[in-house]
C-alpha cells in the first residue's frame, strides 16, 4: 500500500460528497520536512473532517493503488521554491511549478508522480483531482524541531482546513485554476482564511 | 560502421540506466573492432550501513537494515534476524518459521511482479517503458499491477506496513496476524495463483537472445523446501557449505569504477550467479507442484543458462510464492507467543537467505550487552556485479558492429535481466561506449 493507514473519519464522509483523501508526506526526523505528517496527525486529532487521512510512506507506483479510493487527493508536503519559509502554496498537480518532495521524478525504479499519471492514463483509469498543499520549508536538519514560520503556517493550515476543504470539494473553485501562494505575514494568513471562501463564492 | 570501427577506438556510454533500482551506468570501449573494456559504473554513494550498525542494540538491527531497500526490506530483515538468532542461540518455533516464509512470499510476489511486468517485459517487447507498453498491453500491465498489489497487501498485514515493515524482531514478530485476517486474503491469492501461471505462459512466449554462458549458479538450499530462509549454500560446481564458511569461499573486492563491491570465488577469482535462475536451476525438485508443472510446460529446458530467461524463472517463482502462501495461510494457527525469549550474551552469528534478487549474507558480532560490535552485509547485486560484466564481455563482441543505440539496448536488457538493486549494493544505468572516433 502506498500509504500507511492512518485513516480517520472516512466513515463520517457525507454520502454523495466527493471523497477527499489527505496524504501527509515527509521525513518525521528532519525538521520542517515533517510538516505534512504533522498536519495529518493534527487533522486526525480534530476528527478528520470526513476525510481519509494517510501518511504517504511510498511515492511512485503504490500511489496507483490509492486512486480508486478518492475523488480528490490533497498531498501535504514541505516544498522548496525560493519563497520565504512558512509560505503556503496550493498547487493543482501535476505542476511544472512545484513538485512535492515525496513525489519527485526520481523515486524507486523511477516511478514519480508524472509516470504514475501517464500509466493511469494509458490504462484508461480514472485519476482523482490532485492538489498540493505545500509549506515552504526553512530547515530540514536532522533531529531539529520545526522552524517558527513553518509551525505558524501549519497552525494556519489546520485552523483554516474546513475552508480549504470546501474549496477543494468545489470543482469550479478558482483554487483549481493554478498556483496560489500565501506569504507568511499575519495579514496573509488572515487573507488565506478569508480568501478561500471568497474564491469558492467567485467560482460558484 | 564496421569499417569505421576497424580504424580505431569506439566508446558507448549509457550514462544512466533506467528501470533498475539505484544509480549507475555502463562503459564500453572497443578498438579496431575488438572489445577492450566493459565496466558497470556504480556512482550511487556508498551507504555505510555496516559502520553505523556498530554500537546499536541487536533488536534495532532488523529495523535499520530494512531501510537498505524499499523493494526488498524483508530480505534484509530475514538475514539479520537469522544471523542474530544464530549469535544468541535463539530458535523460534515452527509457527514463527512459517510466518517468516509467508512474509518472504509476500516480498517475492511484489518484487517479482514489479520486475516482470513493469521493468523487464518492455525490453523484450521493444518498448521504452512500461507506460508505453501499457497502451498496447493493458491486460498484462493490469495483471502485473494487481499481482504487486496483492503482495503489498500481505506485506502490509504481516509487516505492519508494506514498505520497511516494522513487525519483525529477533526471536519472531512484535505482532502476528489473526487467522481471520489471513482468511480475508484467500480469494485474492487464489486469483493470484492463476494469474501467476498465466504470467509464466506469457513470459515464456517472449523472444529471447541466444546466449548461454557457462555459469556457477549459487543459492541457499534446504533439504525439503524451496530456499528462502535457510539452510546451506550450494552451487552448480558442487559447493555445499554452511553459511559460516561464506567469507572463506566468497571474497568481496573493491573496484575503482564502482561504489559497490564485487564478489568473486575466493579460490579462483571467478564470478558466479545468484538470483531466481540460480535458485530454480539448483532447486527445481523443491518447487511446489503447480510451480513445477508451470516450469515443465513452459518450453524452457531446465537447468537454463540464458540470463535473459531469468524472467521465466521469476514467473515460476511467482507461482511458487502464491502456492506456498496459500498453503501456509490454510494451515496457520496463531502462535501462543509471537516471539521467543532471548537471554542476551556475547556471540557471533551469520545467515544467508534468498532475497528476490539472490543470496543475501549477514554476519554480526554482539557483546554481552547485546550491542553490535561488527556487521557484514553481502547483498545479491554486488555478488552478481562481476558476473554482469563478464556477461557483457561475452555478449557485446557479437553486436559491436551495430549502432550505439542497439548496443545500449542489448546491454541494458542484459543487466536488467539480473534485476540489479544498486541501492542495495552500494548500491544503475548509464552506457558509455568508446568507439575511438
Amino acid at each position: 500500500m502506498a500509504g500507511d493507514v492512518t485513516s480517520g473519519g472516512r466513515e463520517e464522509a457525507a454520502v454523495g460528497r466527493p471523497r477527499l483523501m489527505v496524504l501527509g508526506c515527509g521525513n518525521p526526523f528532519a525538521g520542517d520536512d515533517n510538516v505534512g505528517l504533522e498536519l495529518v496527525h493534527r487533522l486526525r486529532a480534530r476528527g478528520g473532517y470526513g476525510c481519509e487521512l494517510r501518511n504517504l510512506s511510498e511515492g511512485g507506483l503504490g500511489l496507483h493503488e490509492l486512486f480508486d479510493r478518492a475523488d480528490i487527493m490533497l498531498f501535504v508536503d514541505a516544498v522548496l521554491s525560493g519563497a520565504p519559509p512558512g509560505t503556503l502554496h496550493l498547487v493543482p498537480l501535476p505542476s511544472g511549478d512545484v513538485v512535492p518532495r515525496a513525489l519527485g521524478a526520481v523515486s524507486s525504479h523511477e516511478w514519480g508522480l508524472d509516470e504514475v499519471l501517464r500509466l493511469a492514463l494509458a490504462l484508461g483509469r480514472r485519476v482523482p483531482r490532485l492538489m498540493l498543499l505545500g509549506v515552504e520549508l526553512g530547515s530540514v536538519a536532522q533531529g531539529t524541531r520545526r522552524t517558527t514560520p513553518v509551525e505558524a503556517a501549519l497552525e494556519a493550515a489546520i485552523d483554516h482546513f474546513p475552508q480549504v476543504q470546501a474549496a477543494l470539494l468545489d470543482s469550479e473553485s478558482p483554487l483549481w485554476s493554478g498556483h496560489h501562494s500565501y506569504p507568511p505575514q499575519r495579514s496573509s494568513f488572515f487573507e488565506f482564511s478569508e480568501a478561500v471562501p471568497v474564491l469558492v463564492r467567485t467560482g460558484g | 560502421m564496421a569499417d569505421e570501427m576497424a580504424k580505431g577506438e569506439k566508446t558507448v556510454k549509457i550514462e544512466y540506466l533506467t528501470r533498475v533500482e539505484g544509480e549507475g551506468g555502463i562503459y564500453v570501449r572497443a578498438e579496431g573492432g575488438e572489445l577492450r573494456d566493459v565496466k558497470l559504473n556504480i556512482f550511487e554513494p556508498p551507504r555505510f550501513f555496516e559502520a553505523f550498525l556498530r554500537g546499536r542494540h541487536f533488536q534495532e538491527v532488523p529495523d535499520i537494515t530494512a531501510r537498505i531497500c524499499g523493494i526488498c526490506p524483508v530480505a534484509y530483515q530475514m538475514s539479520s534476524v537469522h544471523a542474530l538468532e544464530a549469535a544468541l542461540g535463539v530458535r523460534p518455533g515452527p509457527e514463527i518459521r512459517m510466518l517468516r516464509r509467508l512474509l518472504y512470499c509476500a516480498e517475492w510476489i511484489e518484487s517479482h511482479a514489479l520486475h516482470i511486468y513493469l521493468l523487464n517485459a518492455p525490453d523484450f517487447l521493444r518498448y521504452e517503458s512500461a507506460v508505453a507498453m501499457a497502451a498496447d498491453h493493458p491486460k498484462e500491465v493490469e495483471r502485473g499491477l494487481r499481482l504487486k498489489k496483492i503482495g503489498n497487501g500481505l506485506l502490509d498485514l504481516l509487516g505492519g506496513r508494506a514498505t520497511h515493515p516494522v513487525s519483525v524482531c529477533v526471536g519472531g514478530f512484535y505482532k502476528v496476524p489473526r487467522r481471520k485476517e489471513l482468511e480475508k486474503l484467500r480469494e485474492d491469492f487464489l486469483w493470484g495463483l492463476e494469474a501467476a501461471q498465466e504470467t509464466v505462459a506469457w513470459v515464456s512466449s517472449l523472444t529471447f537472445p541466444e546466449f548461454a554462458p557457462e555459469y556457477e549458479f549459487v543459492s541457499v538450499s534446504h533439504p525439503t523446501e524451496y530456499p528462502m530462509n535457510e539452510r546451506r549454500i550450494i552451487s552448480s560446481a558442487g559447493l555445499n557449505i554452511d553459511p559460516a564458511d561464506f567469507e572463506q569461499v566468497f571474497l568481496e573486492e573493491h573496484m575503482a569504477h564502482s561504489t559497490a563491491l564485487h564478489s568473486v570465488r575466493a579460490d579462483r577469482g571467478s564470478s558466479y550467479f545468484v538470483g531466481p535462475l540460480a535458485r530454480l536451476n539448483l532447486n527445481f525438485d523443491k518447487l511446489l507442484p503447480r510451480a513445477q508443472a508451470a516450469a515443465r510446460s513452459c518450453g524452457v529446458s531446465w537447468p537454463c543458462h540464458n540470463p535473459f530467461m531469468s524472467i521465466v524463472a521469476r514467473a515460476v517463482e511467482l507461482v511458487h510464492a502464491f502456492e506456498e502462501a496459500l498453503g501456509i495461510m490454510e494451515a496457520y494457527q496463531e502462535p501462543a507467543a509471537s516471539r521467543a525469549e532471548i537471554q542476551v550474551h556475547a556471540g557471533e552469528g551469520c545467515a544467508a537467505t534468498e532475497a528476490p534478487r539472490g543470496v543475501l549474507y549477514h554476519r554480526y558480532r554482539i557483546n554481552d550487552q547485546g550491542l553490535v560490535e561488527a556487521a557484514k552485509i553481502v547483498p545479491p547485486t554486488s555478488q552478481n556485479m562481476r558476473r554482469m560484466e563478464d556477461d557483457l564481455r561475452q555478449l557485446l563482441p557479437g553486436v559491436l558492429n551495430q549502432p550505439d543505440a542497439e548496443i545500449a539496448r542489448v546491454s541494458e536488457n542484459l543487466v536488467r535481466s539480473y534485476d540489479p538493486c544498486i541501492s542495495c549494493s552500494t548500491h544503475f544505468l548509464k552506457l558509455r561506449f568508446d568507439r575511438g572516433r
